[in-house]
């Protein structure tokens, strides 16, 4: 009989406790994160944000106590990915790993399904910047030299890129326009076609990340004339940045980092800031990103939103300046 | 001979009992994802992909390359068994294929086309090892004014793969071709015909509106014959090929291998082109080509070796170059890089225990799928003793589950469905939906590389009969055509002297 | 519903001619370029006049094809209807209530329309390819399914 109370009682017990999870709102008491978080990705499988945020999460499961379950959401160029986030329920377990463009570039140039204040930013995992290649007997052998060469033959130079309104031509166009060169874009579907048509000799200007050239880098297969980062790159130091050009506030680097949505709880966003910067510190990620070309950042929450900000208001005027404004 | 000691230097790599595993695992998976509609060597690639972050590079690029391979077997057995085809290289499969299977010729089939994929596999890695540095090269003079030739060359030979009537097969490479245009156009950003959604700014999936024309649309027809549709009961000896199979599959076999690895020239787009050029070739070849389409094992033979040996040339960018031509080969080369082996000329010299062990590896790759493969054809010719009011939810699940994995979007779903119905309306009415999926994917490339050739050349039209591989692809594409025109010619005069002998 | 199949390849015809036509006009207000660099509007629209020359030529060899009269042809037989509904529902439902739930009324509905198994039959064996394809697509292969939202 009382066996038969005590596990009647159990029964209850157990049923309002089911209840009680169920109808209480997510406190600030309960830990965080209690379940598998959810990343999504908006590029396919297999490219370079992909990869590097595949390892972040991995390296992140550590400080986070959960599984990081990455999803890719390709499509719109990234936009799918990024309205998914946006629309996601804002309480911690869904994050985006987000590049420039969906969110400094395309919204300057086309309708996108979410505003700038439909996410914050959580941390800056890692960036990089593009650079300007040409075959070693190419009539210039740095950054100013190049600009000179482009000034003397405007719209002669063929350089091969991801796109109208890709980062390529933006972060590009960022430095070519205020100096007042002219080059024409050719554009591919990636970095790899890019470097296949400029080995070739299809186009004179390699422009692109460095991964894909890094061998070719080596051997003296081609010489690099610029980056795009105002700051040197240490794959390779020798090249100018912008700041060597005398444009310290015109440097693009192509980045990937962690937004969530918009309301999501601030002691929250504090957890995954601290779990994911962690993560890209650690030397294991620091070394695998030095290997891809990559530099690993794991900033802070606010210094990501002021590179977000900045770099948004220059691409707005690098886009109407080439007059891809949406309209 | 020093090829031969570092050949026997990579077989002693490829031995080892963990690279041996390994490799095993990756066919295994490979063929898994394969056989999946919808599922391909990409999503199979990024699955497995965390797993190598801690395996030695040699072993972690061994058992990925297994993947990618190894999905090209898989990719036959839906085709054939179900007419879904796995992936977009085993679209043309489905033709004689799946006809084979409604004969009652499942095994066979399925044999041949491992059979076939082993030959065409093991062939293009023997390509790449001998001549990979050269063919690199040659692969670099395919600019976009060549391709454009190449495009237009394929465009011509598309129009002998379908059994329809030519203007219905015309009409269906126009809307191929119109599909193709839907999205952002990629050379100025401009959205065509996306009404305003950034879900249709990269245009509708490809994959997504196979599954729909061929496999969905095939349901949808059978299910009507419910009650009549005769089960298959395949007996042991139906299991395997006869000799006359392979009697007639074995020059078929042969030139898909030599196609397959040609046409491995055009990255990205090889393992669909491939197939559907070696399927024109033994229809023109053939005695009796009006009987393709019927069940002709030489339409299975053909296109399953060309798609496998395309492998081997896929491979030749990445490996030589450090060119991610494909997505899957782009996974391979993030992988390579994490463990600090840069692909690239050098490779051969800083790398050799991963570059011998890898091509080692293949070998041993191919023999492991071969093995694996013809045992399961057994087992999957069985799925069609179950009757099809059970198969037909089954197949659909998997579809489902398969096609939103590719994106994780539900928006695919309802594309294969609604593209299922276009194709169940469209074949009622005879049109065959072959040449207008094979359309989209030539049509894209095609106006890309012509304006991309225009942009490259200022607006100068010449740039398109500049330069040998432009030349040697627009003579073959003008050849062609000589040939067609007097077939045409001669057909005609034989057809009318025929009726002037009745007379 | 019955078709003359004639009729079908004549309808499916007008269609055509109607989405060519289309697809010409709306190309028309695209950026067309010049003749030594064609903008993105050129293809699209030769498309689309071709669309239309090739319609009207299917129309007119259905038109002028003098054969014996022809069986009428089965058009959206109710297995149609209820499977193309299956998949527009689980598309729908897909992300919103989760993998097992979608997956288990979509076979359910597609059991009870096409096999001879009755409504209980069909709700086990439903939920037996639930679990079948949650360890093979979510367990073995690892795959991302939508979870149910519900927060147990």
């Amino acid at each position: 009989m009382i066996n038969l109370l005590n596990r009647r009682t159990a029964l209850h017990a157990a049923l309002a406790l089911g209840i009680a999870t169920l109808i209480l709102p997510a406190s600030a008491q309960e830990k965080f994160p209690s379940r598998p978080v959810e990343l999504v990705v908006p590029t396919p499988a297999g490219g370079g944000t992909d990869i590097t945020m595949r390892l972040l999460a991995e390296i992140a499961e550590t400080g986070l106590g959960q599984k990081v379950v990455v999803i890719n959401k390709p499509g719109g160029a990234g936009t799918v990915g990024v309205a998914a986030v946006t629309e996601a329920k804002p309480d911690g377990y869904m994050l985006g790993a987000v590049y420039n463009a969906p969110l400094t570039m395309l919204p300057h140039i086309q309708a996108v399904p979410y505003a700038s204040d439909a996410y914050i930013p959580v941390s800056l995992s890692n960036s990089a910047p593009l650079v300007f290649c040409a075959k070693p007997d190419y009539p210039a052998k740095d950054a100013k030299e190049f600009i000179e060469h482009l000034k003397k033959n405007p719209g002669k130079v063929t350089y091969g890129g991801d796109g109208v309104g890709g980062t390529v031509h933006l972060s590009g166009e960022r430095i070519f326009s205020v100096l007042g060169a002219k080059a024409r874009l050719i554009p591919f579907q990636s970095a790899g076609e890019t470097l296949q048509n400029f080995l070739g000799g299809h186009v004179e200007i390699y422009g692109g990340s460095f991964p894909p050239i890094l061998a070719h880098l080596r051997e003296g297969r081609m010489k690099c004339l610029l980056v795009t980062s105002a700051d040197r790159h240490f794959i390779a130091p020798d090249v100018m940045g912008t700041k060597d050009l005398g444009l310290p506030n015109a440097g693009t680097t192509v980045w990937a980092g962690l937004i969530a949505p918009k309301g999501t709880p601030a002691d929250r966003i504090a957890i995954l800031e601290k779990a994911f910067g962690d993560a890209a510190r650690t030397p294991r990620y620091k070394e695998a990103m030095e290997k891809l070309g990559t530099r690993a950042e794991g900033s802070s929450a606010a210094d990501f939103r002021k590179l977000l900000d900045q770099e948004s208001a220059a691409m707005k005027e690098v886009v109407a300046a080439l007059g891809l404004q949406r309209k | 001979m020093e090829t031969i000691d570092f050949v026997m230097q990579g077989f002693a790599v490829a031995l080892r009992p963990e690279n041996l595993l390994f490799g095993f695992v990756g066919c295994l998976w490979g063929t898994i994802v394969g056989v999946i509609p919808g599922l391909g060597p990409l999503t199979g690639l990024t699955l497995l992909l965390p797993l190598t972050f801690k395996l030695d590079p040699t072993t972690a690029i061994i058992m990925l390359s297994g993947i990618f391979y190894g999905a090209m077997y898989g990719g036959s057995t839906t085709s054939i068994l179900v007419r879904i085809p796995g992936e977009a290289a085993s679209i043309i499969t489905c033709m004689d294929g799946y006809a084979m299977a409604r004969d009652g010729r499942a095994g066979p089939a399925l044999m041949i086309a491992a059979i076939g994929s082993f030959v065409g596999g093991t062939a293009s890695v023997i390509g790449l090892m001998l001549f990979a540095p050269p063919l690199a090269d040659l692969m670099l003079q395919v600019g976009p004014s060549a391709e454009f030739g190449l495009m237009l060359l394929a465009l011509l030979i598309l129009s002998f793969v379908s059994q329809g009537s030519p203007v219905k097969t015309a009409v269906m490479v126009l809307i191929g071709l119109a599909i193709a245009t839907i999205g952002l156009d990629p050379l100025t950003a401009y959205p065509r015909f996306t009404f305003g959604s950034v879900r249709l700014a990269d245009g509708i999936n490809f994959v997504a509106m196979a599954l729909g024309l061929f496999g969905v649309s095939e349901i949808l027809l059978n299910l009507e014959e419910i009650t009549k549709v005769h089960v298959i009961r395949p007996t042991l000896r139906s299991l395997t090929p006869r000799w006359k199979d392979l009697k007639d599959s074995a020059p078929a076999i042969g030139r898909g291998t030599v196609i397959g690895f040609v046409f491995g020239f055009i990255p990205g787009i090889s393992h669909v082109v491939s197939t559907f050029v070696s399927y024109a070739v033994e229809k023109r070849l053939s005695n009796e080509p009006e009987k393709f389409g019927t069940g002709k094992i030489e339409g299975v033979a053909g296109p399953e070796t060309a798609n496998n040996a395309t492998t081997g040339s896929a491979m030749i960018p990445l490996l030589v170059l450090g060119i991610p031509a494909i997505p899957a080969t782009s996974i391979l080369l993030s992988a390579l890089l994490i463990h600090g082996v840069q692909p690239g000329p050098q490779i051969v010299r800083d790398h050799p225990d991963v570059f011998w062990g890898l091509i080692a590896s293949m070998y041993i790759g191919n023999i492991m799928l071969l093995i694996l493969n013809l045992p399961l054809v057994g087992l999957f010719v069985n799925l069609l003793r179950v009757p099809y009011a059970y198969l037909a939810p089954g197949v659909l699940l998997v579809s489902v589950v398969g096609i939103y994995s590719v994106n994780a979007n539900t928006t695919e779903i309802a594309i294969m469905a609604v593209f299922g119905v276009i194709g169940y309306v469209l074949r009622k009415a005879s049109f065959d939906p072959a040449p207008l999926l094979l359309a989209i994917v030539l049509g894209d490339r095609m106006e890309i590389s012509l304006r991309r050739a225009l942009m490259i050349s200022d607006g100068d039209w010449w740039i398109l009969v500049q330069g040998a591989m432009s030349k040697i692809f627009l003579g073959a594409l003008l050849l062609l055509l000589v040939l067609q025109g007097s077939t045409w010619l001669l057909g005609f005069r034989r057809k009318n002297a025929a009726e002037i002998d009745k007379i | 519903m019955n078709v003359r199949p004639r009729r079908l390849e004549l309808t499916i015809a007008a269609i055509i001619f109607a989405l060519g036509a289309l697809m010409a006009g709306s190309a028309w207000h695209m950026p067309m370029g010049t003749t030594s660099l064609p903008g993105p509007g050129f293809l699209p629209l030769a498309i689309g006049i071709l669309l239309t020359a090739t319609s009207l030529t299917v129309a007119a060899r259905c038109a002028m094809a003098a054969g014996p009269a022809e069986e009428p042809t089965l058009l959206g037989h109710r297995f149609i209807v209820v499977t193309f509904a299956a998949l527009l529902g689980v598309a729908w439902l897909f992300e919103r209530v989760g993998f097992p739930i979608s997956i288990f009324l979509f076979m359910f509905v597609l059991l009870v329309a096409l096999s001879p198994l009755n409504w209980w039959r069909a709700a086990l064996s439903a939920a037996a390819a639930v679990a079948v394809s949650y360890v093979f697509f979510g367990v073995v292969l690892g795959l991302n399914l939508p979870r149910t939202p519900l927060p147990f």
